[in-house]
């Protein structure tokens, strides 16, 4: 049942991708230079007929499944919420450090971070997002001249 | 004088400092588990911008060997392979730490992965300038083959799936078509984008593909509850006992030592293949040949001396045809690549001549790091075991706010710290789903050679067909040759390691979501 429901999802990526590469292949391929294109056409092809075989590939292995060995973990929305949940907080980094610069994001962001991976202890929060933000200047802003 | 400009490049201040900060920053990367080499390395890569070359690729390699040596550490005395490939050493190292011996066996690793990387480093020495004068006989239509044939072996090798490793290397070069057409100068792809005319940053895309999304691999992990390794699972580990191996033990492990070495250093030199096929295979070879092959798995000193010196000899192999020819042999030599070409080096012939001064520093510094990894193991190895108990909610804001400073600082640019983002969260997903991401940045280093290389022999063709013309030139068949057998190479990896019958890394407890 299991490698069943996994060999279903290859078939939906196989699609996925197919429908990418067509994208790519046969409307943005078409929109460039007729020079600059031919390279990326030959590029295009071959990732659309290597999609088209994956999801052959899956739908074999759906009507085989027994033939099939996955090692991958399924993906629930209980085993992504978390990485979800962190690549949120990275995203709203991001934005903080676009309005309201880098150090002040950075020093917003580390104790938002810690404190959605269980850290209680405040001195331990003080201490990691003084010491990175003091690395970050030292390395960064003195030794190698970044200027955020 | 190319002695005495070596030299001095190789002992400048600058240069020392940053071998041992490689040396001793990659056993820490090595001995957290989870980290490895490939991300240890693309993390640092931004912090060596305005460091010297030789320094930096120095400490960048530095970090490399070390990383693989501080893995055994952590798989040996707490069963936690840092980096899988110390899966192997795993078993019998943690075998003999139940008995009470886990300092012998550290020390064990420490002198195996000394010998392996130091021998690897020599054949470097040896191998590499003919090789890459070899690389002079080499055309467009010759590095286009070589370039297919990186992505193809290292795509099979990496992934399961034959087909999604190779899509996962299709998939680079679609991203290289990014920026400005290199024959025609016509931009393509940027969607009114400025600084995606210039392409997608290799750095960026690198770091986000192996340490953005290592965080979200590891972010899985917040629902359950306590911390993997705790005061007392690191105060019970008994560290008593000889630590090095006894002058006897030494000599009969001499034909062992070398052995494993070429064991590592050949399978570092084939793409793709990593220090855990190396440990493995090495494991095998010695189990085979070893009078007691009963130990084996129950804490042999002998296994652990084969996997050690193999992992560790796999390094300098995967330089080989990094430097010569730009085909990375490893996860981690491909974003070496990429440190590479952000210090406007080009693998090559000219790396032996033009750049003959600094690569040849470069060469002898990482046999210098292996030499100092082996002093400082001794010193601090039942030290290093400690920083396991560096819990995730301290490692992760440290390395995303480190992977978001090391994509800005390339280019002072936000779009760039937005690629690595995207390329975090891409390749979380595609680890998620057996999609490899060594592949992807392979592709994405290789696209402008692999598309230069294939319309120049289009245009050398003439009125010929291509594939005649290919046919015609005898490197050309040699590499069709290597792509053919790159496609037959998972089937013969797993035939060797299937006959080891030594279990896989699940059992071992390595980290599977891991590139090194």
């Amino acid at each position: 049942m299991e490698n069943k429901k996994s060999v279903v999802k290859e078939v939906w990526i196989g699609l996925a991708l197919v429908l990418i590469a067509s994208y790519f292949r046969f409307i943005a391929c078409n929109q460039l230079n007729k020079n600059a294109a031919q390279y990326p056409k030959y590029i295009f092809t071959l990732f659309l007929l290597m999609s088209l075989a994956l999801t052959i590939q899956g739908v074999y292995f759906s009507l085989k499944p027994s033939s099939y060995k996955n090692k991958d973990v399924p993906i629930t929305p209980a085993i992504i919420k978390y990485p979800m949940i962190v690549f949120a907080a990275v995203v709203l980094y991001l934005v903080m450090f676009y309005y309201i610069g880098f150090f002040v994001a950075t020093t917003l962001f580390i104790p938002l971070i810690m404190l959605l991976y269980g850290e209680r202890k405040v001195l331990n929060i003080v201490a990691v997002t003084v010491c990175l933000d003091a690395f970050i200047y030292v390395v960064f802003c003195l030794l190698l001249s970044v200027r955020f | 004088m190319l002695t005495a400009n070596i030299f001095q490049n190789l002992f400048s201040l600058q240069t020392l400092i940053a071998l041992i900060i490689g040396v001793v920053g990659g056993m820490f990367i090595g001995a957290l588990p989870g980290l490895g080499a490939t991300m240890g390395i693309a993390l640092l890569i931004p912090m060596t911008y305005d460091m010297d070359t030789t320094a930096a690729l120095i400490m960048l390699t530095a970090i490399y060997t070390s990383a693989i040596y501080g893995g055994s550490i952590t798989a040996i005395l707490i069963h936690t392979p840092g980096t899988p490939a110390s899966a192997a050493t795993a078993m019998d190292g943690f075998a003999l730490t139940e008995r009470g011996e886990g300092l012998r066996a550290v020390g064990m690793s420490t002198v195996g992965s000394m010998i392996g990387g130091t021998l690897s480093a020599v054949a470097l020495l040896l191998i590499a300038p003919p090789l890459a004068q070899f690389s002079l006989r080499f055309n467009a239509p010759e590095y286009f083959l070589l370039a297919i044939f990186g992505l193809t072996i290292i795509g099979s090798l990496a992934a399961d799936n034959l087909l999604k490793g190779l899509l996962s290397g299709v998939f680079g070069l679609c991203l290289a078509l990014v920026g400005y057409d290199i024959m025609y100068g016509i931009p393509r792809f940027h969607y009114g984008i400025t600084a995606l005319t210039s392409g997608i940053q290799t750095v960026p895309a690198l770091i986000g593909l192996f340490s953005l999304s290592q965080v979200l691999i590891q972010a899985e992990k917040l629902n359950i509850k306590g911390e993997s390794f705790t005061k007392a699972d690191v105060d019970s580990m008994n560290l008593s006992g000889q630590f090095l191996p006894t002058r006897r033990e030494m000599v009969h492990l001499i034909p062992n030592f070398i052995r494993s070495a070429v064991i590592g250093c050949i399978i570092g030199i084939l793409p793709g293949a990593g220090g855990d096929i190396g440990g493995w295979v090495s494991y095998d070879f010695a189990k085979r040949s070893s009078k007691h092959p009963e130990k084996f798995g129950h804490g042999s000193i002998e296994g652990i001396c084969a996997s050690e010196t193999a992992n560790n000899a796999v390094t300098g192999g995967s330089l080989i045809p990094l430097l010569t020819l730009g085909i990375p042999g490893s996860s981690a030599a491909a974003v070496l690549l990429g440190g590479l070409t952000i210090h406007g080096l080009t693998p090559g012939n000219a790396m032996f001549t033009v750049k003959a001064d600094i690569t040849y520093a470069i060469i002898l510094g990482f046999m210098l790091a292996n030499i100092l990894m082996g002093i400082t193991g001794i010193a601090i190895a039942k030290y290093v075991v400690k920083v396991v108990r560096v819990p995730n909610r301290v490692m992760a804001p440290i390395i995303i706010v480190l992977s978001v400073v090391g994509a800005y600082a390339i280019n002072k640019s936000f779009v760039d710290v937005c690629v690595m983002t995207a390329f975090g969260i891409v390749g979380y997903y595609m680890r998620k789903t057996g999609f490899p991401t060594a592949p992807v940045v392979l592709g994405l280093i290789l696209g402008s050679t692999a598309e230069q290389g294939l319309l120049r022999s289009i245009t050398m063709a003439k009125d010929t067909p291509l594939f005649i013309y290919y046919v015609t030139r005898p490197i050309c068949v040699v590499l069709f040759a290597l792509i053919l057998f790159s496609l037959f190479a998972p089937i013969i990896i797993k035939t060797l390691t299937k006959k080891a019958n030594i279990g896989n890394l699940a059992d071992s407890g390595a980290d599977e979501n891991s590139d090194d």
